[in-house]
């Protein structure tokens, strides 16, 4: 196995690192502490490329240290009494690898645009009141003068909706 | 028991989780079946990923419909630049046309070229999360280094004519001066919003066609968000280069375009010891002290380096982004360019002489080159020539001649020879208005005026008006047979002090 040179990281770690966020968005629900491990695990993937092993996948190989990390961070900061496993973050990181196998995340994005564009007005407000605006369920329903079970329904057949849609879109299985 | 991945407790604890309202008793259970099934695992890395991608790509387009809207772009498609090289397009396929034309629009997204008009401040620019830190009210802008080169028109009916300046529309831009400035978090394409917006408020004289400019930012970078806070004014170009550079993109600028270039990196950008005082390798000063050893400018790279979060250590090293080292260069560049600026910008009008604000020929107070302004600016009258001194000039105190030729006056800068047959008319030398009786009739005094090519030459009619203090001169053609023509000067600005 021939050590690859960095010219080649770029190439490899651009169309994961959405993913890689995603992941490590799983793992870590405070946004500060999710920014500050991805950026922590970009730097070591750099670093330590040259021990990548091109035969295997960087998706796989990036979420491999994310784990690391995330357990390192989570040592340090010790406020997250729930804290998942290496075990468990092992099973998500193969969970993320059979699903990924199905559609890349670049194909996703765009069917996801699409089923964006069809949604009607109402709804694409509620979705960016909570995704881009970042309001709780409870300032979303305060805002809109509906009850809290009615907005979390709501955006919970929204997102149901638009995960069928993009699969619709990808000609993949909908579960 | 382990539920299926489509069983209604799964997905009842799937979506309590993901909206973050699961209890601790739910959060360690659904993490308890993803290690026991791996259809659980499965279901809850694709619930994962497609959460951020929701999350990503909603406040994507929410901030690129939102800059669209204030900056009234032409709708576009929402492609982002990632999805362009899966879109392959097969001629002869008529069926792929669709794909082509996505190929296309996703293109122009990419490109996204932006359109701003030159309309009245949008009131956005107040209610986004922007903040101007307040300055002082600044008229004019500050000369670019680019000179304009010599030109000799021909005038209409006897009128002394002048040309419209050669300079592109981008090289007239690097003369506008945009700061203090204080932007804080705000998304790429708002922020070259604000920045079109200060120009605008700039250029409240007409004298560059800001209806044509272009500016093109990624789609993939339209959201990043960038801090950029200085004391230090920039040219407004260095003011992209520098905000840009925060958000990871290089600027490319020709034309009327300036395209902002996603630069392929991690973003947010990440961060590496450097030493910043490296910055100030190789420049010198006006009287050619290195800067490294100027306490000075070393202070003022301190200072712009916390203006930017930077904390620089004892060493003079500080660990900092390349976009954050991008931007410290510009501001570095801009302070070397005001140190080094001998002049201001001129502005040049061809003017009847009922429009004059003086009887003759003179130099102008600043009240009455302020008068001046707004007259032109009440009547829509853009200058004729926009004159901009070079500061790499052999002399660049004398960085405009008048030279007055029957119904021809050519207009010279430092860099070009002088005529030795013509009558010459310095407009800018060292020397004090104050000094000067009567500017029309003054002989040449090498000495005083320091006007070298022409300082053999028998006396021949000139105006004088100091370099630094001149608030505008009026020169009426001294070859001209009537006295309804003249000529006003007027700094655009003042030099740096």
């Amino acid at each position: 196995m021939s050590a690859p040179s960095h010219d080649q990281f770029l190439p490899l770690f651009l169309p994961v690192q959405s993913d890689l966020r995603a992941f490590i968005g799983a793992a870590v629900r405070d946004p500060a502490a999710r920014d500050d491990i991805f950026q922590e695990v970009a730097v070591v993937l750099w670093k330590k490329f040259e021990v990548y092993d091109p035969s295997r996948p960087f998706g796989a190989w990036a979420r491999g240290i994310a784990i690391r990390k995330i357990l390192e961070d989570r040592r340090v900061r010790d406020k997250s009494p729930t804290a998942c496993t290496a075990e468990q973050l092992e099973a998500l990181s193969a969970g993320f690898a059979a699903d990924e196998a199905e559609a890349s995340w670049q194909d996703r994005e765009k069917a996801l645009n699409r089923c964006l564009d069809q949604l009607p007005p109402r709804s694409a407000r509620l979705l960016r009141e909570r995704y881009h605006q970042n309001h709780s369920i409870e300032q979303i329903a305060e805002q809109e003068g509906l009850s809290l079970d009615a907005i979390y329904q709501s955006l919970s057949r929204l997102r149901r909706q638009l995960r069928e849609c993009v699969q619709r879109r990808l000609g993949l299985a909908i579960d | 028991m382990i539920p299926t991945a489509d069983s209604l407790a799964f997905q009842t604890v799937l979506e309590r989780w993901l909206e973050q309202t699961a209890t601790a008793e739910e959060e360690a259970q659904l993490w308890q079946w993803v290690s026991e099934s791996r259809t659980c695992a499965r279901e809850l890395a694709a619930a994962s990923r497609f959460h951020g991608m929701l999350a990503e790509t909603i406040k994507a387009r929410d901030i690129e419909d939102e800059a669209r809207r204030q900056l009234a772009l032409t709708p576009r498609s929402h492609e982002t630049t990632r999805a362009l090289p899966r879109v392959e397009v097969k001629a002869g396929l008529s069926s792929w046309r669709p794909f082509a034309l996505a190929a296309a629009i996703a293109l122009v997204g990419m490109l996204s070229v932006l359109y701003w008009p030159t309309s009245p401040p949008h009131p956005w620019v107040g209610q986004s999360p922007v903040s101007l830190r307040p300055s002082a009210p600044e008229r004019t802008p500050v000369a670019p280094v680019r000179p304009v080169p010599a030109l000799t028109t021909k005038g209409l009916a006897g009128q002394p004519h002048l040309k419209t300046s050669p300079m592109t529309l981008i090289e007239q831009l690097d003369g506008f001066f945009i700061g203090p400035l204080s932007i804080d978090a705000l998304p790429l394409g708002q922020a070259m919003g604000l920045l079109r917006q200060l120009l605008e408020e700039k250029e409240t004289e007409g004298r560059v066609r800001l209806t044509s400019l272009h500016i093109t930012v990624p789609a993939g970078a339209m959201a990043r968000r960038v801090s950029f806070h200085t004391q230090t004014p920039l040219p407004f170009l260095k003011a992209v280069r520098a905000i840009a550079a925060l958000a990871g993109c290089d600027v490319q600028a020709a034309g009327e375009t300036i395209a902002i270039i996603l630069h392929p990196s991690i973003f947010p950008l990440a961060v590496e010891k450097k030493k910043i005082t490296d910055l100030l390798v190789g420049r010198v000063g006006r009287d050619g002290t290195p800067l490294q050893q100027d306490p000075l400018r070393l202070q003022a790279l301190m200072d712009d380096a916390a203006m930017l979060g930077i904390v620089p250590a004892n060493d003079g090293t500080a660990m900092l982004s390349s976009g954050q080292w991008a931007a410290l260069l510009q501001l570095m560049d801009s302070r070397d360019y005001l140190n080094n600026l001998p002049l201001p910008t001129f502005a040049v009008y061809n003017l009847p002489a009922d429009q004059a604000p003086l009887t003759g020929a003179g130099v102008l107070s600043p009240e009455q080159a302020e008068d001046f302004i707004e007259d032109m600016t009440r009547i829509g009258r853009r200058p004729d020539q926009i004159i901009i001194p070079r500061a790499d000039a052999a002399d660049p105190t004398l960085p405009i001649v008048l030279i007055p030729d029957g119904t021809e006056i050519r207009i010279a800068l430092n860099a070009s020879p002088l005529p030795q047959d013509q009558p010459t008319t310095p407009l800018v030398a060292n020397n004090s208005p104050r000094q000067i009786s009567d500017p029309r009739t003054l002989p040449i005094d090498s000495t005083r005026a320091g006007i070298g090519p022409v300082s053999s030459q028998p006396p021949k009619p000139m105006t004088y008006a100091a370099s630094s203090q001149g608030s505008g001169f009026v020169l009426s053609d001294p070859n001209a047979t009537n006295t309804i023509q003249v000529i006003v000067t007027i700094p655009t600005t003042q030099p740096p002090p």
